[in-house]
């Protein structure tokens, strides 16, 4: 007993020795910036925002942004042919395409480790059976089958969300499953088992512990790919529609402006891009932070986790 | 081997048929395709009519039946766009497409495997660091927007390279690099952090203490062990070019490949033409599945097809 | 060219890796030689520099690891430098390493890893290679080795591996063998065969042989002389017989007591109390102070140097045992 309270006081401290460890890692460090830069961007869009994101000006069409010759500084990176300005709305954009990710991360972790847990804790029948399903949703035609149910049910937040999360549960399910398998070989929970312990609090005492660390970098990690699908299907038109906002809508609103006023492209396009790789270096470092034989590798951490994602 | 291939076929044509009944399932469940096809202002006869024509007035689990039954005999049905049969449009644009995403995903595994197996060999080294860097803004970097970005700059400011289309090799170059692209950074990345496990092998170090050269060492130990990890994500990479970044980037440059075709399909309604890709695309990935692991097996002396679930 | 009359002279050897806390001195100081067709013993326990200075020896000690000072040569030849290092690497020095089956590729076929080396060193091509490597898999002792060479390792055994390991550290005719801990991944009876089987080649072949254990009742039968390191020094050195019977040094003496015997005498097992020092941080004196039972406070304060003790034996120690502490030496496994 002694010894197992005296390691998580121990494990206490290292994580707090690794939360001063990522202000000294200039890379994790950028990308914890970035993050909270767009999350405060989403929360206080409208303080932020210079403008209303809806507003139109038909007189103000297509200002080129300050830095070009005609830009202004009451647009700073412009405005769009019906004369909105471009940064209001990046700003108010940063909402939706923060949400997305947090609801349908939210939902697939939440399914994928109920999924994870039930077949790695039953194993046998239970255990094949699931898995079967869970290998046969990783051969599916990712983009391709989300964008054709949006086209039949109809895009809108949620059906974007519940798609995207249909995509990635899987993910979830497949490490929730390995590291429960590998926590039931662990000794100390044999021995729990041994002297009578529930499954229940085998479950939330024993092997829930080992789950969290690992299972929240790969929230993070699908939480990138996420915006990116996000993105893709609202540049494609079966995402975000009108009048809200997302990055990846303005980029396809832009689209047809592209030789013209290619600001309106460059700077949602930007915004995903950014967002993309501050997540992908903060998971690359959680990784790291978790296992300390990744730190030579350092942020190839981010790529080689498995994934549904595709496009 | 050959049972084994057996087995992995029929669960393949399980997989293609459980695509088909989602397929199914959401369309005729969960939407209403008639509304979905008609016109805003169609009355009730044409509706009536267009149900009647689709068999949709039937019992569901029959049009489930015939659905399936019809799909295995590739018939999906009458395209409602280009009025003649859906799959004899889907295999028109296929070549198209599979010249985009044969170049593309070569590009992105070679230039990816070079670039992983350079910077794995000295990992921190400035090599590394750069390509560390490219590998990551590769996986970042939203594709749809790296196409319009590289029209407005290769092919507005430069004029190196036509803005869209189809024809001859240059029309083929920016959509093939664009669909490469994220392959680069996670092959290169993957390749990388397998070179590194390898070339920190136990089996390596003792390598060079029996004199092996450095040269070798790299070239047939330290790769081939790369190769196998790497030959993997490979595979979910081509699945991925297929399934998504083809749509993507042949939609940004109007390449006439089965993408391109969905986008059109799904614009005037007609989901007869995205089922058909959807089955042609779901053949394809199950193929792909099968092949790599018959690459893996025959490339790893330690799985035998046997042992293989 | 600096002069040595001996195959292999390591001059004051240091060896060094700079870690974040700290810079671990692995080796300290240490000299020796080898000559043709000798067999040396290095014995210690883990941590004591045995196997650093096992990969000095072939140049192998890997950045951020480096050697500080002292020289290595090999027949009057310099081996700090890489590129001779490289060329006598499997040519002149071969290597057996702990681990059989870690110690070779796998997914390459035991046959590509044996002609490897060969075809590199040897002026013959891959088809003549393949055929002395079947020979030298039969003279290890692995029967059917037409069939063997297409196999991988892990269709060995652990001990069956081994031998192919030592199949090809032989293939280039060395002059002279490392053996790392060769047995210490193998079981017991497994242990013996293998260990015989390095006796009989360094004698058929006249191969000089160094072998680093950690097992005192490994290198009983097997070798010449025996050195005893410690905290990257070498503490007492001399025949086995005279480091058996008559150790000078304590922590010599305490190794010979934790050795496992077959005789009835010593009915117990004695551990050595304490643990090795912390090699990032050498206070000066006499490193093994902390655990010996007849430290002085000169032992803190000096550092002994090896000093003479009859001919072949040597000690560093400031209160050495003296002659009536008699020992009875270790059963010797695998005597040739």
């Amino acid at each position: 007993m002694n010894s197992v309270s005296s390691g998580s006081r121990s494990e206490r401290r290292a994580s707090a020795g690794r939360l001063m460890r990522i202000v000294r890692d200039p890379t994790a460090l950028f990308g914890v910036l970035v993050l909270a830069l767009l999350v405060s961007a989403a929360l206080f869009a409208p303080l932020i925002a210079p403008l209303d994101p809806n507003k139109q000006d038909l007189a103000a069409r297509l200002l080129p942004p300050f830095y070009a010759e005609g830009g202004s500084s009451q647009h700073l990176l412009g405005t769009d042919q019906l004369g909105r300005d471009v940064l209001s709305r990046i700003v108010h954009g940063a909402r939706i395409s923060l949400t997305i990710p947090l609801v349908s991360v939210t939902l697939a972790g939440v399914f994928g480790t109920a999924v994870g847990l039930l077949a790695g804790y039953r194993g046998g029948k239970a255990d094949a059976f699931i898995m079967r399903i869970v290998d046969t949703l990783f051969s599916f035609p990712g983009l391709l089958l989300a964008l054709t149910i949006l086209a039949v049910v109809g895009p809108s937040f949620w059906t974007l969300a519940i798609v995207l999360s249909l995509r990635i549960w899987m993910v979830f399910a497949r490490m929730t499953r390995g590291l429960v398998l590998s926590a039931r070989e662990a000794e100390y929970v044999e021995a729990a088992a041994l002297v009578g312990a529930s499954p229940v609090r085998i479950m939330l005492r024993h092997i829930a512990p080992n789950l969290t660390a690992p299972l929240l970098t790969l929230a993070v990690l699908e939480s990138a790919h996420v915006i990116l699908s996000e993105a893709a299907l609202s540049f494609l038109g079966l995402g975000i529609q009108p009048p809200q906002t997302s990055w990846g809508l303005d980029v396809a609103i832009g689209r047809q402006y592209v030789f013209s006023a290619p600001w309106l492209i460059i700077f949602p396009g930007l915004a995903i891009a950014v967002a993309v790789l501050g997540i992908n270096l903060l998971a690359g470092w959680l990784r790291v932070a978790a296992d300390p034989q990744e730190s030579a590798k350092r942020f190839a951490a981010a790529a080689d986790a498995p994934s549904a994602w595709s496009g | 081997m050959g049972r084994y291939l057996l087995k992995r076929l029929s669960q393949a044509v399980l997989v293609v048929i459980s695509v088909m009944v989602v397929v199914f399932v959401v369309t005729r469940l969960i939407g209403d395709p008639v509304a979905v096809m008609l016109p805003l202002e169609a009355t009730e006869e044409n509706r009536a009519l267009l149900e009647a024509q689709l068999g949709l007035d039937r019992p569901i689990l029959a049009q489930l039946g015939d659905f399936v039954v019809d799909a295995v005999r590739f018939d999906l049905g009458d395209s409602l766009w280009q009025r003649r049969p859906a799959m004899d449009v889907v295999l028109e644009r296929l070549p198209p497409t599979l010249v985009l995403v044969a170049a593309g995903f070569a590009f992105g595994v070679l230039l990816g495997v070079v670039i992983g197996v350079v910077s794995g060999m000295r990992p921190g080294g400035w090599v590394d660091r750069a390509a560390v860097t490219l590998g990551l803004l590769g996986v970042s970097l939203p594709q749809f927007w790296i196409g319009l970005v590289f029209i407005v700059f290769f092919s507005v400011g430069l004029g190196w390279f036509p803005t869209s289309g189809s024809g001859g090799i240059e029309h083929l170059v920016l959509p093939a690099v664009v669909l490469g692209l994220p392959v680069v950074g996670r092959i290169a990345l993957v390749t990388r952090s397998s070179m590194i496990d390898e070339l920190n092998a136990q089996h390596v170090k003792d390598a060079t203490g029996r004199g092996v050269s450095r040269t070798r060492i790299v070239l047939v130990h330290a790769m081939k062990g790369a190769g196998i990890a790497t030959i993997t994500i490979a595979g979910w990479e081509l699945i991925g070019v297929l399934a998504g970044g083809a749509v993507v980037v042949e939609t940004v440059y109007a390449w006439p490949g089965i993408g391109f075709t969905a986008m059109q399909a799904i614009e005037r309604h007609d989901i007869i033409l995205v089922q058909a890709v959807v089955f042609v695309v779901a053949i394809m990935v199950v193929t792909i599945n099968i092949i790599v692991d018959v690459a893996y097996t025959m490339l790893d002396p330690r799985v035998k097809f046997d042992r293989v679930s | 060219m600096i002069r040595s009359d001996h195959l292999l002279e390591i001059r004051n050897l240091e060896v060094v890796f700079p870690t974040r806390d700290g810079t671990v001195q692995a080796v300290r100081g240490v000299s020796f030689t080898v000559d043709a067709g000798e067999s040396l013993g290095v014995v210690g326990e883990s941590g004591s520099g045995k196997s650093t200075l096992a990969r000095a020896a072939l140049g192998l000690i890997e950045l951020p690891g480096r050697i500080a000072g002292g020289e290595i040569l090999w027949r009057g030849r310099s081996l700090l430098d890489k590129r001779a290092a490289r060329r006598i690497r499997g040519r002149e020095i071969s290597m057996v390493s702990q681990d059989p089956m870690a110690s070779m590729s796998p997914i390459l076929t035991i046959g590509a890893q044996m002609t490897e080396v060969m075809t590199r060193h040897l002026d013959i091509g891959k088809k003549k290679a393949l055929t002395r490597a079947g020979d030298l898999l039969e003279k290890v002792g692995i029967p059917d080795p037409g069939r063997r060479l297409g196999q991988y390792p892990f269709e060995f055994s652990g001990g069956m591996q081994q031998r192919v390991v030592i199949a090809t550290a032989l293939s280039c005719d060395p002059m002279m063998l490392i053996a790392d801990e060769p047995t210490t991944a193998l079981d017991v009876t497994t242990q013996a065969q293998i260990l015989e089987l390095i006796s009989s080649l360094q004698k058929d072949l006249g191969l000089a042989l160094v072998l680093i254990t950690h097992d005192l009742g490994v290198v009983a039968g097997a070798c010449d002389l025996l050195k005893v390191l410690y905290a990257g020094q070498i503490v007492e050195s001399g025949t086995a017989d005279q480091l058996f019977h008559r150790p000078r040094h304590p922590y010599t003496a305490a190794l010979l007591r934790s050795t496992p015997r077959l005789d009835a005498k010593a009915d117990r097992l004695m551990a050595i109390d304490g643990h090795p020092p912390d090699l990032r941080h050498v206070a000066g004196g006499c490193s093994f102070t902390p655990r010996c039972p007849h430290a002085t406070t000169r032992c803190v304060s000096a550092s002994p140097v090896l000093q003479p003790s009859g001919p072949d034996h040597e000690y560093a120690c400031w209160n050495p045992l003296n002659d009536r502490a008699v020992q009875e030496p270790p059963m010797g496994r695998g005597r040739a």
